[in-house]
């Protein structure tokens, strides 16, 4: 699966929003995650270099800072509809405010106010509480 | 697969689970019509948070920022009140 740009990505996610129906029993996937790519050969070295080294220097190794900034993987699927797209570490501020609009504007189906039942609900369990202590 | 209630433990428990395996710990998110469900897993551990409450949208973004950032590897600024 190829990357989208970002702002591809963003557009893609618009119209994945658009083609949900309320009575449909499909989900809207999101997933963000780290990138780490590394190629076989990257991965057998440092295999090989963690088991070389002894436990004592082991614990020097995972002591270091990783100072390293990746991207981040950010995956959307919604049915056979399926996007994704890195977002590089200068790029975030600009993704996350694009990203978060769209998010704001299609999640507009939940409920809103529900405190007085929560509050209520939380009332009565505190009283049966009370009861069997 | 635990659902944590409250918010703030929630966010509490996936910073710190994001912590100990950051190589490993992907955030996941499912909607569907109403219902938000998030997934935090790093293939030992899950935490899972749901809801239906539109006041939980402003904290799911603010934590969808501080997840991504911290997956950079980049620090958080403090002027984010935008």
């Amino acid at each position: 699966m190829t990357f989208l740009d970002n702002d591809l990505f963003l557009t893609q996610l618009v119209k994945l929003f658009e083609k949900t129906k309320p009575t449909s029993k499909k989900k809207v996937y999101l997933t963000m995650k780290r990138y780490t790519w590394e190629s076989l050969k990257t991965k057998k070295e440092r295999k090989e270099t963690e088991k070389s080294n002894a436990s004592d220097k082991q614990e020097e190794l995972q002591k270091e800072v990783d100072d390293k900034e990746y991207s981040c993987l950010v995956r959307a699927v919604y049915g056979n509809f399926k996007i994704s797209t890195l977002v590089s570490p200068s790029d975030t501020d600009k993704f996350i405010t694009g990203y978060s609009n769209i998010l704001k504007v299609h999640m507009d189906s939940m409920k809103k106010k529900e405190r007085k039942k929560e509050k209520l609900k939380a009332k009565k369990i505190q009283k049966v509480k009370a009861t069997i202590a | 697969m635990v659902y944590i209630k409250e918010w703030n433990k929630y966010q509490e428990a996936v910073e710190e689970l994001y912590l100990n395996s950051p190589k490993e710990t992907r955030y996941l998110t499912s909607w569907r019509h109403g219902k938000l469900v998030l997934k935090v897993t790093d293939n030992f551990t899950a935490l899972k948070y749901k809801t239906d409450q539109a006041s939980d949208l402003k904290k799911f973004e603010r934590l969808n920022r501080s997840m991504m950032l911290k997956m950079q590897n980049r620090k958080e600024t403090t002027t984010e009140s935008k």
